[in-house]
């Protein structure tokens, strides 16, 4: 069976362009959280990390014309001609395939302003994935996954699979989410939201922020890559339910015990009997999202392995959360680097969990990354270093 | 790796007024005619007795009633662990009926915050979630989107997922609703061997596929 690697990546968020300016920011302990006064999409406030608009089109323009597209193709088409550009793949071939994560695409067309600027076929998430991989004259159909808050993480274990399976031998993975008033109102009826930058797994977090961002990596069956930094091989992963309810996590955290059970034990090898070196958790700040998955890493036996969540720098980026939180995972793994969890002061949760409250130089090898989302759906995901 | 024959246990359709169980009509209400009505009159005739469904949005009413009537005729469905058995579907329109709805309710500013219970539905994959809770499952959950059924890539990546040994069942289908329109065609899938309670399987291949969903 080929290997899958991330021979290239971008993240777009208010934190930057690229992954580089992204992380740059996170290790100095920036956040693109702020609070958003604009009371006629936001009557009631709202403290997010939202893109800059003039900032976009700008960037945008450089590529094609701004007007012609929405806010979240304009995204997602910048994210991922970066991380093409840096990976030096043909992604007009026919062995390279798109796939788009996404929970909402272009939900700003179902406003009254957007709708006579746009075909209301542009709400639909296939037609936006036609448009992705049209820009970059891909020949094959491209696929789309909207799984709610694992859809960024789900999308990569579907693209290794593919390769896995030998349908492709590149595949771009690309996810992208926006904030209107549709998914602020939401959240906010949900009483989910903190009025200040959130704070994961800590004791007084009081809910999370969401956040627009773009990701994209460039997976393949060959590690070679035109990126200066090398490549991260991407291990199995798995997807599960908790079978609980469509809008809570489970007390028991069981559908997220089973899918690190699974990537654990699928990854055994490359683990060689060692804990994960660290935890990419969801970590969204709600009481109940970090009680559950604190809960389910201590059934897993992994309380010890440090943990971050990057939640307070980018917020809850909904589909593009899994892939910017791999992607930074991924560049941890490459600089050989503990990230800080940002927000976190004093343990939180029922079962302890090993926060990483500062980040630190450390040799580390593997990483899991975890996701959870509404349908009580998780998913799990395991990254290792890559030796050249 | 190890190939495994699989075989299409039962299929449920429910499209245009119309219940199919195995492409044979089981309960036809041309007089209910809107989706909502139409829908609560399925769950009436087959006496589903599950009060969590009329919180449900249109959508993942659809989805429920299809895959309720298919385990309930499928006895071999409960030889599975919930952690054996594994989701996939898809559709076109993603949520975007409840979105419509939820999109006019926050137009009115007296309705900022509406019910979250409406806005937990503006995501397709909530019908697998439903599902899952009445049945107990417990693996692998994809919701995919396309214009249309994406069989040359669905049929094998669902053999993909019983060969590597992800799965041992999968639920697998099309659940897709718009305003009047609606389709939803799901089916059982399992290993051949394990249909000793149905008269007849067919073999899980594309063409076998396309026949079902052709209809």
């Amino acid at each position: 069976m080929p290997e899958t690697f991330i021979i290239a990546d971008n993240i777009i968020s208010p934190l930057g362009f690229d992954t580089r300016e992204n992380m740059q920011a996170i290790h100095q302990g920036d956040t693109g959280i702020k609070q958003i006064n604009d009371r006629d999409q936001f009557p009631n406030g709202l403290c997010a990390a939202l893109m800059d608009t003039t900032v976009l089109n700008n960037r945008f323009s450089a590529m094609a014309d701004p007007p012609a597209f929405t806010r979240f193709e304009k995204m997602a088409l910048l994210s991922a001609d970066d991380a093409i550009n840096q990976s030096g793949i043909d992604p007009a071939r026919r062995d390279t395939l798109f796939i788009l994560a996404t929970t909402k695409g272009s939900i700003d067309v179902i406003e009254d302003a957007h709708k006579n600027r746009f075909d209301k076929d542009r709400l639909y998430l296939w037609k936006a994935a036609e448009i992705l991989s049209k820009q970059f004259n891909n020949p094959n159909k491209p696929l789309v996954i909207s799984n709610a808050c694992i859809s960024g993480v789900l999308a990569i274990i579907l693209g290794k699979r593919l390769i896995d399976a030998g349908h492709y031998a590149q595949v771009v993975v690309c996810g992208a989410d926006i904030i209107t008033r549709f998914v602020a109102s939401g959240f906010q009826s949900f009483q989910a939201l903190s009025d200040e930058v959130c704070r994961p797994f800590d004791k007084d977090r009081k809910g999370l922020n969401i956040g627009e961002a773009a990701g994209t990596v460039v997976l393949s069956s060959n590690p070679d890559t035109a990126a200066a930094d090398g490549s991260i091989l991407v291990g199995r992963g798995f997807s599960s339910n908790d079978a609980n309810h469509i809008s809570a996590p489970s007390r028991t955290g069981e559908g997220l015990f089973q899918v690190i059970e699974k990537t654990l034990q699928a990854n055994a090898s490359l683990y060689a009997g060692s804990l994960p070196d660290f935890i990419s958790a969801h970590g969204t700040a709600t009481l109940y999202n970090d009680e559950m998955e604190a809960t389910a890493i201590n059934r897993a036996g992994l309380a010890s392995a440090p943990v971050n969540s990057f939640k307070a720098y980018w917020g809850h980026a909904l589909g593009a959360a899994g892939l910017i939180e791999s992607i930074a995972s991924a560049h941890s793994l490459k600089n050989q680097i503990l990230l800080q969890s940002a927000g976190f002061h004093e343990k939180g949760t029922t079962h302890p969990l090993n926060i990483i409250q500062q980040t630190r130089k450390q040799q580390i090898k593997s990483c899991l990354k975890l996701a959870s989302g509404f349908g009580g759906c998780n998913a799990g995901l395991s990254l290792f270093t890559h030796e050249a | 790796m190890k190939h495994n024959k699989l075989v299409i246990q039962n299929s449920c359709r429910i499209a245009k007024s119309t219940v199919w169980l195995n492409q044979q009509p089981v309960f036809t209400n041309e007089e209910a005619g809107k989706p909502g009505l139409f829908l609560k009159s399925v769950y009436k005739h087959f006496e589903t007795a599950y009060p969590k469904f009329f919180k449900m949005d249109k959508l993942s009413k659809l989805g429920f009633l299809a895959a309720d009537i298919l385990i309930k005729n499928s006895p071999v469905f409960s030889s599975y662990k919930p952690n054996d058995i594994g989701l996939i579907m898809a559709n076109s329109a993603s949520s975007l009926d409840t979105d419509l709805n939820y999109q006019e309710t926050i137009k009115d500013p007296d309705n900022y915050f509406p019910s979250p219970s409406l806005f937990v539905y503006t995501l397709p994959n909530i019908v697998m979630g439903e599902i899952c809770i009445k049945h107990h499952i417990q693996g692998e959950n994809n919701f995919f989107i396309s214009s249309q059924a994406h069989l040359d890539f669905l049929q094998p990546y669902v053999q993909q997922l019983f060969d590597e040994g992800m799965v041992k069942c999968v639920l697998f289908g099309w659940v897709d609703l718009l305003g009047e329109a609606y389709d939803a065609r799901l089916l059982l899938i399992t290993e051949a061997g394990m249909n000793r309670h149905t008269a007849e399987s067919i073999i899980f291949e594309t063409k076998n596929l396309e026949a079902v969903f052709a209809s």
